[in-house]
This record gives structure tokens, C-alpha cells and sequence, in this order.
């Protein structure tokens, strides 16, 4: 291992010279930054990867059944395991994906799904991202430096290679391909992820495009060459956002998006990856009924816990909210990236007497959960000591004719003692994510 | 791969020719340096007229400066390598990872020799990673045409960048020669006819070089 | 762009599209069950027109069953961005007094006959995506705010309501009017006119609001400035019997 923090900086240089960056906006400017590394890997042992293993393959199907069922006969709405305002208010429900149904029924075929480890040991699901979740290719390319820099760690431990990510991805996008090639449709090189849009390009043997090259014809999608050829598409694994992946159905302004691409989807003549209008089950306020999802089309136990969760929709979560407000985050439905999280105790008397008038007010917006008592993980700090910080982890469930989890991670940190956000966007950093096969 | 876009094409073309844009600029630039080192202290200047930028330097100090090194002058080495790079990016799935990084070690070394005790050794290095960039071209991607219209891009700056700095009819013919090879391989449409003018302008003893520049600007079409 | 089609309510009896200078258009239906027609024109141009020409037959049947599936009623019973209630319009629901009321088509005939009262009509004051609340607190719209204003309070009372695009006779342009669900079935109601819906109503479109069904939408590439109008003609032809 010490060989593996000795080689820090080296990791840290050879990623730049990877181009391994994101990308942001400061003050309007355009900016690419390198994640920062830490060498320290986060260890899964082999008997609790499986745990988390069979816990995330059960939430990410009962997922999928539950997007199946909104876009199509609605039964958990209809026998009242969710309110219907939770599932037709939600910003993340599209209309005009009701009653389409993706190839192969799948809706989420790549999930991120983040996750943090209490004190206790016991892992609670933090949230559920099944959009365009991205980070898998930071953790990739770290470990095939790794691997260079410090070989004998690898020999000695029984690390599971993480390096199938690619494979994993191309193996889903094939399943679901309608009969063409594969594209990944990246909104442009000025986006936060561009580097992992590529990277994942060049090693799954996917098109990447801005969708400039690619028109809809006959309700199928063809990418043209310079000479106008024109070759079919079968899958599009998408990075950009719904709203902006059709101005004739969604945003009509976006100019990023593939005017009809919809009508192709709709007809059955393309896969989109993951399917538009999953926000819905990915809504912060959706994440309170994962578990009886679970239950009802699955009959199970959820594996995995939630943190436990308030709604201050129904009355008697509203009245612990506010009993407990001190003790409480409290999260606005509608924003992610670690925007719009509010820790109850960190508000002076009167903001807090304002947010509480917002909360009565909008009772839907908000969800309230338990702080949890994160289990810290060490990273080295400017001088190389070794110091505790909050972590998470984001695990990577990918569903094609089966539903796998791959063997690592993104674990996030952050850099800041007092920070319980890790986002990339908010200045964290990454590490490695080790499972033991053994 | 199989299918090249009409804007991937530009990308790689331009690729080729912004990586040769460094590669010949900098090595002109060392030989101006020595230069003036004792026999012309201003000959920066006819560096300047000759690839036809504007002399804006107004001394060898700040030429010393800026040339190499200043991102904000359009003109600067500094600038090709970052229009190369912005080329390269968009290309990671044609051109691989392994190709690209050599784009961002000239980046880092060029940036590296603006603060460095003896600029000129470390400028070196930006022609290593340059020729190493060639050489990834050249032995890890697959797809011929790719490489092709890379090399064409590369070709094309070469011959005007030698045509305005004055090489040898040697020089000139061998890369022509060379650039016509990729240029058929390439797959892009080019003028027929105007191939033919500069074949048969090659072929006398005797050629204008300014006429042979013009006439490289309107072989590829679109 | 949006065509009129078979409902319980009236027979689309000949119809004759011509897109000028597009040869290649597709034909699907939308989520709301809209019959939609869309395509695209590569070449250069400075203007494009689609002519719409057909017959159909009104009258057929006042109301218009309620079929579960695709559609979902619940799905028209929540507030959209634009039909969100406002502190005005909460206050003026309140005013109406409809828990008085026993059934639900009461509840919509009355919110219909009081609208005149509070609003009136006028081009130009409000905004193509105006909100329902905006617009009832500038006091004066077109057909699109009366929906809008409608659609609010019906589904303030849990009613489910959806925007209806169509033509009318004697007009010179499409029109927006409302349909509630009472009692299983969906009854229009045409707030502007204060009228309820009869053979004079040619359906085109419906959706949550006047975002889901808007008659033509596009986008174009290139540097241009646009403009874009459109022209209804609607005339009685009298029934030939058989």
C-alpha cells in the first residue's frame, strides 16, 4: 500500500497528461480542471460487495418495473402505494413518454446509484441516479495507472479488475440495439463530462457525435458521412439531458438536441439509453417509496436501506420535521448536484423561521432525512498525512439482459473537514474503489 | 470505424495541420534565435514577413517573449498548439487516448518553458512530443483513412509553410509527392484540375512559389 | 403539426394534406392520442406551408367517453406550470363558492357562466405562455387564458380538465376550449364564448395545457428572421341524407 501513496504524485501527472479533467463555469468562463486523485483505494471486501451487490440489482429492477408501470398501466398509482401528485407533479414525469415502451422494456440500463457508510458499518442509499449518471471512467483510467505505477500492490492483493467497465457498457447498449451502430451523444466538448463522453467512446467502439451529423428519416436514425452516406443507428447512449434530446417534443429551443429523434424512439426503431422521462423515479421525493416499491413488484424486503426519509406531505412526517428541524437536512426535490441542501442547524433563528414558513407553504418540494454519522475515509491532505473526510460512494448497475453491478465505484470526498458534499462541482475529489475477490 | 462526418474530417485535417504548424514554426524559431544570437539581433522580423504574420514585437526581447509563448497573440506557437488541441479533443474516439496525451505534454512543456532557465532546451521537448504525436498516428490508429487525412492536413501545411519560408525545390517536390499520396488516399474531394496545374508548374525547372501556394488553397473542395 | 381525427364526437370525413416542398412525412400519434403528422425539408428555403383541407362531421355525440388507457385521468387532475394556482386565482375559487355545489358538471358549468364576470376579452395584453394566474390578475385575455383560467379551478376541485385545441365556424383562426371529466365522461365547455360545445367545435388536439398541443411547432437552421401566421376557414355544409 505505501507504495501506492508514494506514487500519488505520479498518478496525479499521469492523469493530466490523460486528459482526464471536467469541465466548469466560473464567473461565465469556461474552465477544465483535473479531478484530484487519492491514492488511498476505498476496500469493499468480497462478502459485503456481494451484500451491496444483490441490494442494488434488486432496487435497480424494482426501478425499472416501477418506470414501466408509470408509462404504462399505472397500477401503484391505481392500488395507492404512491399519491398521484408524487408521481404527475414530479418535474421528472414527461407526458409524452406515457404509453411508449423502450426496446426490451428497460428503461434504466446504466444507474448510479450513490450510497455512503455509517459508523456502524451498515450502508444506507442516498440517492438514485437514473438519467445520465457519469463518473465511471475517472475510476477506469485511474486504476490502469495504478496498475503501472505501483504493480506489486496488485500482486498482493486480490483485486477484482475494474477495467470491464467498457465491455459491461457495450454489452448493454448491444442488447437493446434496434439493428445499426452505437453512437454516445455528447452535448459538445464544453460540457462538465466531455472527457468521460469520449473516453467511453474510444473504448466501447461507440460513435461519438453532437448530434450534427445525425438526422431522422422514415422514423429511423441515420449518422451521415462526408460523402452523405447515411448509416443506421441502433442505440443511442445519450449524456444529454431530456429536455433538451428533441426540441419537437421537449425544449423547442434546444439547438442540441435531434429534432424527431422521439418519433424514431416512440416507433420502436431506436434504443435510447437511458430512456427519457426516468426523472421521475429518480426524484427526491419518488426515493421515499423506493423501498415499497420494492416490496410491491417484487415481493421482497429491500436489502438496502434508505436514509430514513421524512415527507412533510403527509401530516405526521411534517410534525416530526418540525419537532426534529435541528437534527434534520432537509432537501429541495427539484435540484441535485448538492444544490439545495439545507442542514436544519446551520440556520440562524430567523432564516430558519423562513424556511420553515416555505416548508408549510410547499409541503411537496421538500424531503427531510437523518443526519447520517458518515463513516470517514481517509485521504492525505497537502503534506501527505493521512486525514479523515466524508465520502460516498457511487456504485455503477447496468442492466442489459441481466442486471450486473460492476466491481468498483466512484468514491467521492470531500477535501473540506466540514463538508458533508463530495461533488466534483463543489471541489471534491475521487479514489479508487478496491473489491476483494476474496 | 468506417464513417467520417464532414465535421470529423475538418477536425482531423486541421489536427494535422496546427501540429505541423508547431513542429515547423518552432524549429524555424530556434534557428532565428541562433541567428540573433551575434550576426542579426532583429531577424525575428524576417521570420515575420516570411510565414506572413504581422510584426507586432517591435523587439527581440518581446518577440522573445510572445512568439512562443503568448496564448492572447493568434499568431504564437503557443496558439497552433492549442487550435491543435482543440482539434484533438474531439477526436479521442479516431485518434485514442494513448495519441492525444502527446498533444497535452507539448501543452505542459511549452507552458513549463515559458518559466525555464533556458527556454530554448525545453522547447525541445514540445518537438519530441510533436514527433511522438506523428508516431502514435502513424502505429496505433487502425483505420487508414483517418490516418490519411491527418497526414494530408500535415502535408498541406508543410508545403505552404516551405514555400513562404523559402525551402529547396527538393524539399518542395518531395513533400508535394508525398501530400498527393494522401490527398487520393484521403477520400476527400479535391480539384482535379488544379492537381494538374501544379504537377505540370512541379514538372518545369523552374517554378513560382507564390503561384504553387495560391493554387494548394483551392485543391480541397469543401 | 397537429390534424383533426375520429372521436365519439365527430367523423373526419375526407382530408387532403399538402405540405409544399416536403415530399417525406411521417404520421404518429402522441401520448394524448393527437394524431400528429411531422418531417423535414433539407433543402435551403425561405418559407414552407402546410394546406389542410377536409370535411368532418360534428354533432355526433355530445360528450366523449372516458377510456383509461394511454390516457390517464389523474394525469389531468395535476396543476402544470402554467395552470398552477396563484394567490389570486386561490382567492377567487374561494369566492366561487363550488362546495356548495353537488356534481361536477355543475361545479364546471358555473366556473364557465362566472368567468365573464372577472375576465374579459383582449388580444394583445397577454404573453404566448402566459400563466393561468397572470393572466387572471391582468383581468383580460384570449381564448388560451380562459382555458388556462378554467382548467386551474376545475382542478382545484380535483376535477380532471384538459386543453383542447380546434376551429370553430366563422372563425379566422384555431380556437382553445376546455373538456372536464364528470361522471366518466369528457364534456367541453368553451369558456370565451360562454358556451358549451356543440357541432359548431371542430376538435384538432388536447393535452395538460396550451404547451401540449400547441398546432405547429419547428425549428429551423440557419440565420433568419421568422414570422409565421396561420388561416381557418370553417363552413356548414348542410347533411345529404343517404
Amino acid at each position: 500500500m505505501d507504495s501506492l501513496i508514494k506514487n500519488s504524485e505520479t498518478i496525479n501527472r499521469l492523469l493530466a497528461r490523460y486528459g482526464v479533467k471536467f469541465g466548469i463555469y466560473k464567473n461565465g468562463e469556461f474552465k477544465e480542471q483535473l479531478f484530484p486523485f487519492d491514492s488511498i483505494p476505498r476496500i469493499i471486501k468480497s462478502d459485503e460487495f456481494a451484500y451491496l451487490e444483490r441490494g442494488l440489482r434488486q432496487r435497480v429492477d424494482a426501478l425499472n418495473c416501477f418506470l414501466a408501470d408509470i408509462y404504462g398501466k399505472k397500477h401503484i398509482v391505481k392500488d395507492m402505494v404512491i399519491p398521484e401528485e408524487f408521481i404527475f407533479s414530479a418535474k421528472g414525469f414527461l407526458a409524452p413518454c406515457d404509453g411508449v415502451c423502450p426496446p426490451k422494456n428497460i428503461y434504466s440500463h446504466i444507474s448510479g446509484i450513490d450510497l455512503v457508510q455509517s459508523k456502524d458499518d451498515s450502508w444506507y442509499i442516498l440517492e438514485d441516479n437514473l438519467r445520465v449518471p457519469s463518473g465511471a471512467s475517472y475510476p477506469m483510467i485511474a486504476r490502469e495507472l495504478q496498475r503501472r505505477g505501483a504493480p506489486d500492490v496488485f500482486s498482493n492483493n486480490h483485486v477484482v479488475d475494474n477495467r470491464n467497465y467498457a465491455d459491461l457498457l457495450k454489452e448493454v447498449m448491444d442488447n437493446v440495439n434496434t439493428g445499426g451502430i452505437n453512437v454516445i451523444l455528447s452535448p459538445g466538448r464544453y460540457n462538465a463530462a466531455f472527457f468521460e463522453h469520449s473516453y467511453l467512446a474510444e473504448k466501447t467502439g461507440a460513435v461519438l457525435t453532437t448530434g450534427k451529423d445525425i438526422v431522422c428519416e422514415n422514423d429511423n436514425l441515420y449518422y451521415i458521412d462526408y460523402n452523405g452516406k447515411k448509416q443506421r443507428i441502433g442505440a443511442v447512449y445519450r449524456r444529454i439531458s431530456d429536455e433538451y434530446l428533441d426540441p419537437m417534443t421537449f425544449y423547442e429551443q434546444s439547438v442540441i438536441g435531434i429534432p424527431h429523434i422521439f418519433e424514431a424512439y416512440r416507433k420502436g426503431n431506436v434504443a435510447l439509453l437511458n430512456a427519457p422521462g426516468n426523472g421521475v423515479a429518480d426524484d427526491k421525493g419518488i426515493y421515499y417509496f423506493v423501498p415499497k416499491m420494492i416490496r410491491y413488484y417484487l415481493g421482497e424486503d429491500a436489502i438496502l436501506m434508505n436514509a430514513p426519509t421524512y415527507l412533510p406531505f403527509y401530516d405526521e412526517d411534517m410534525e416530526y420535521v418540525l419537532d426534529n428541524f435541528d437534527n434534520l437536512v432537509i432537501k429541495d426535490v427539484a435540484e441535485a448536484g448538492g444544490y439545495g441542501v439545507v442542514f436544519g442547524n446551520s440556520l440562524t433563528q430567523e432564516k430558519k423561521a423562513e424556511f420553515i414558513e416555505l416548508l408549510k407553504a410547499q409541503p411537496r418540494r421538500f424531503i427531510a432525512q437523518e443526519v447520517i454519522d458518515f463513516y470517514d475515509l481517509d485521504i492525505l491532505d497537502e503534506n501527505g498525512q493521512r486525514v479523515p473526510r466524508k465520502a460516498d460512494l457511487r456504485a455503477f448497475v447496468l442492466t442489459g439482459s441481466t442486471t450486473k453491478v460492476w466491481p468498483s465505484g466512484l468514491t467521492r470526498f470531500s477535501r473540506n473537514p466540514d463538508s458533508f458534499i463530495v461533488n466534483s462541482s463543489q471541489g471534491g475529489g475521487f479514489k479508487d474503489t478496491w473489491v476483494l475477490s476474496r | 470505424m468506417g464513417i467520417i462526418t464532414v465535421d470529423k474530417s475538418d477536425h482531423l485535417f486541421w489536427l494535422g495541420r496546427y501540429t505541423e504548424r508547431v513542429h515547423t514554426t518552432l524549429k524555424y524559431y530556434l534557428k532565428t534565435e541562433d541567428v540573433m544570437l551575434d550576426s542579426d539581433p532583429e531577424y525575428y522580423s524576417v521570420l515575420c514577413q516570411k510565414i506572413g504574420i504581422i510584426d507586432v514585437y517591435g523587439s527581440r526581447e518581446n518577440f522573445k517573449k510572445r512568439y512562443p509563448f503568448d496564448e492572447t497573440d493568434e499568431n504564437s506557437i503557443i496558439s497552433s498548439l492549442n487550435k491543435a488541441y482543440d482539434n484533438a479533443i474531439v477526436m479521442r474516439d479516431y485518434i485514442g487516448t494513448e495519441t492525444m496525451a502527446y498533444i497535452q505534454l507539448a501543452i505542459d512543456d511549452i507552458k513549463k518553458a515559458e518559466k525555464s532557465n533556458s527556454p530554448i532546451v525545453d522547447l525541445m521537448l514540445v518537438i519530441d512530443h510533436i514527433l511522438a504525436f506523428w508516431g502514435c498516428v502513424n502505429d496505433i490508429i487502425d483505420d487508414e483513412q483517418i490516418r490519411n487525412i491527418i497526414k494530408l492536413g500535415k502535408g498541406v501545411e508543410r508545403l505552404d509553410l516551405y514555400l513562404s519560408l523559402g525551402s529547396s525545390d527538393y524539399e518542395i517536390r518531395r513533400e508535394y509527392s508525398r501530400t498527393k499520396g494522401f490527398l487520393k488516399k484521403s477520400g476527400l474531394r479535391y480539384d482535379e484540375s488544379v492537381l494538374y496545374t501544379i504537377d505540370s508548374m512541379l514538372d518545369g525547372s523552374d517554378f513560382n512559389y507564390g503561384n504553387v501556394k495560391n493554387l494548394l488553397r483551392n485543391l480541397i473542395q469543401g | 403539426m397537429f390534424l383533426p381525427q375520429n372521436t365519439q364526437r365527430q367523423k373526419v370525413t375526407a382530408l387532403d394534406v399538402d405540405v409544399e416542398g416536403c415530399e417525406k412525412f411521417s404520421q404518429t400519434y402522441d401520448s394524448f392520442g393527437n394524431k400528429k403528422l411531422y418531417g423535414r425539408i433539407i433543402q435551403p428555403h425561405s418559407h414552407f406551408s402546410v394546406k389542410i383541407k377536409g370535411t368532418v362531421q360534428t354533432g355526433v355525440d355530445i360528450f366523449e367517453e372516458y377510456t383509461d388507457y394511454p390516457l390517464s385521468a389523474v394525469m389531468f387532475k395535476t396543476q402544470t406550470q402554467l395552470t398552477g394556482l396563484g394567490d389570486k386565482l386561490d382567492e377567487y375559487h374561494k369566492s366561487l363558492m363550488l362546495d356548495k355545489l353537488d356534481g361536477d358538471y355543475e361545479k364546471a358549468l358555473r366556473i364557465m357562466r362566472s368567468l365573464p364576470d372577472v375576465f374579459a376579452y383582449d388580444k394583445g395584453v397577454t404573453e404566448i405562455h402566459e400563466t393561468a394566474e397572470n393572466a387572471f390578475s391582468l383581468g383580460r385575455g384570449v381564448c388560451q387564458d380562459y382555458a388556462h383560467i378554467m382548467i386551474s379551478l376545475l382542478r382545484a376541485e380535483h376535477i380532471p380538465a384538459r386543453y383542447i385545441v380546434g376551429m370553430m365556424t366563422g372563425e379566422g383562426a384555431s380556437h382553445a376550449w376546455v373538456e372536464a371529466l364528470c361522471k366518466g365522461y369528457w364534456y367541453g365547455f368553451d369558456p370565451t364564448n360562454n358556451r358549451l360545445v356543440d357541432d359548431g367545435y371542430i376538435r384538432v388536439s388536447c393535452g395538460r395545457d396550451s404547451g401540449d398541443c400547441s398546432v405547429i411547432r419547428g425549428s429551423f437552421y440557419g440565420c433568419a428572421k421568422q414570422s409565421q401566421s396561420e388561416t381557418v376557414t370553417v363552413e356548414e355544409i348542410k347533411q345529404t341524407e343517404d
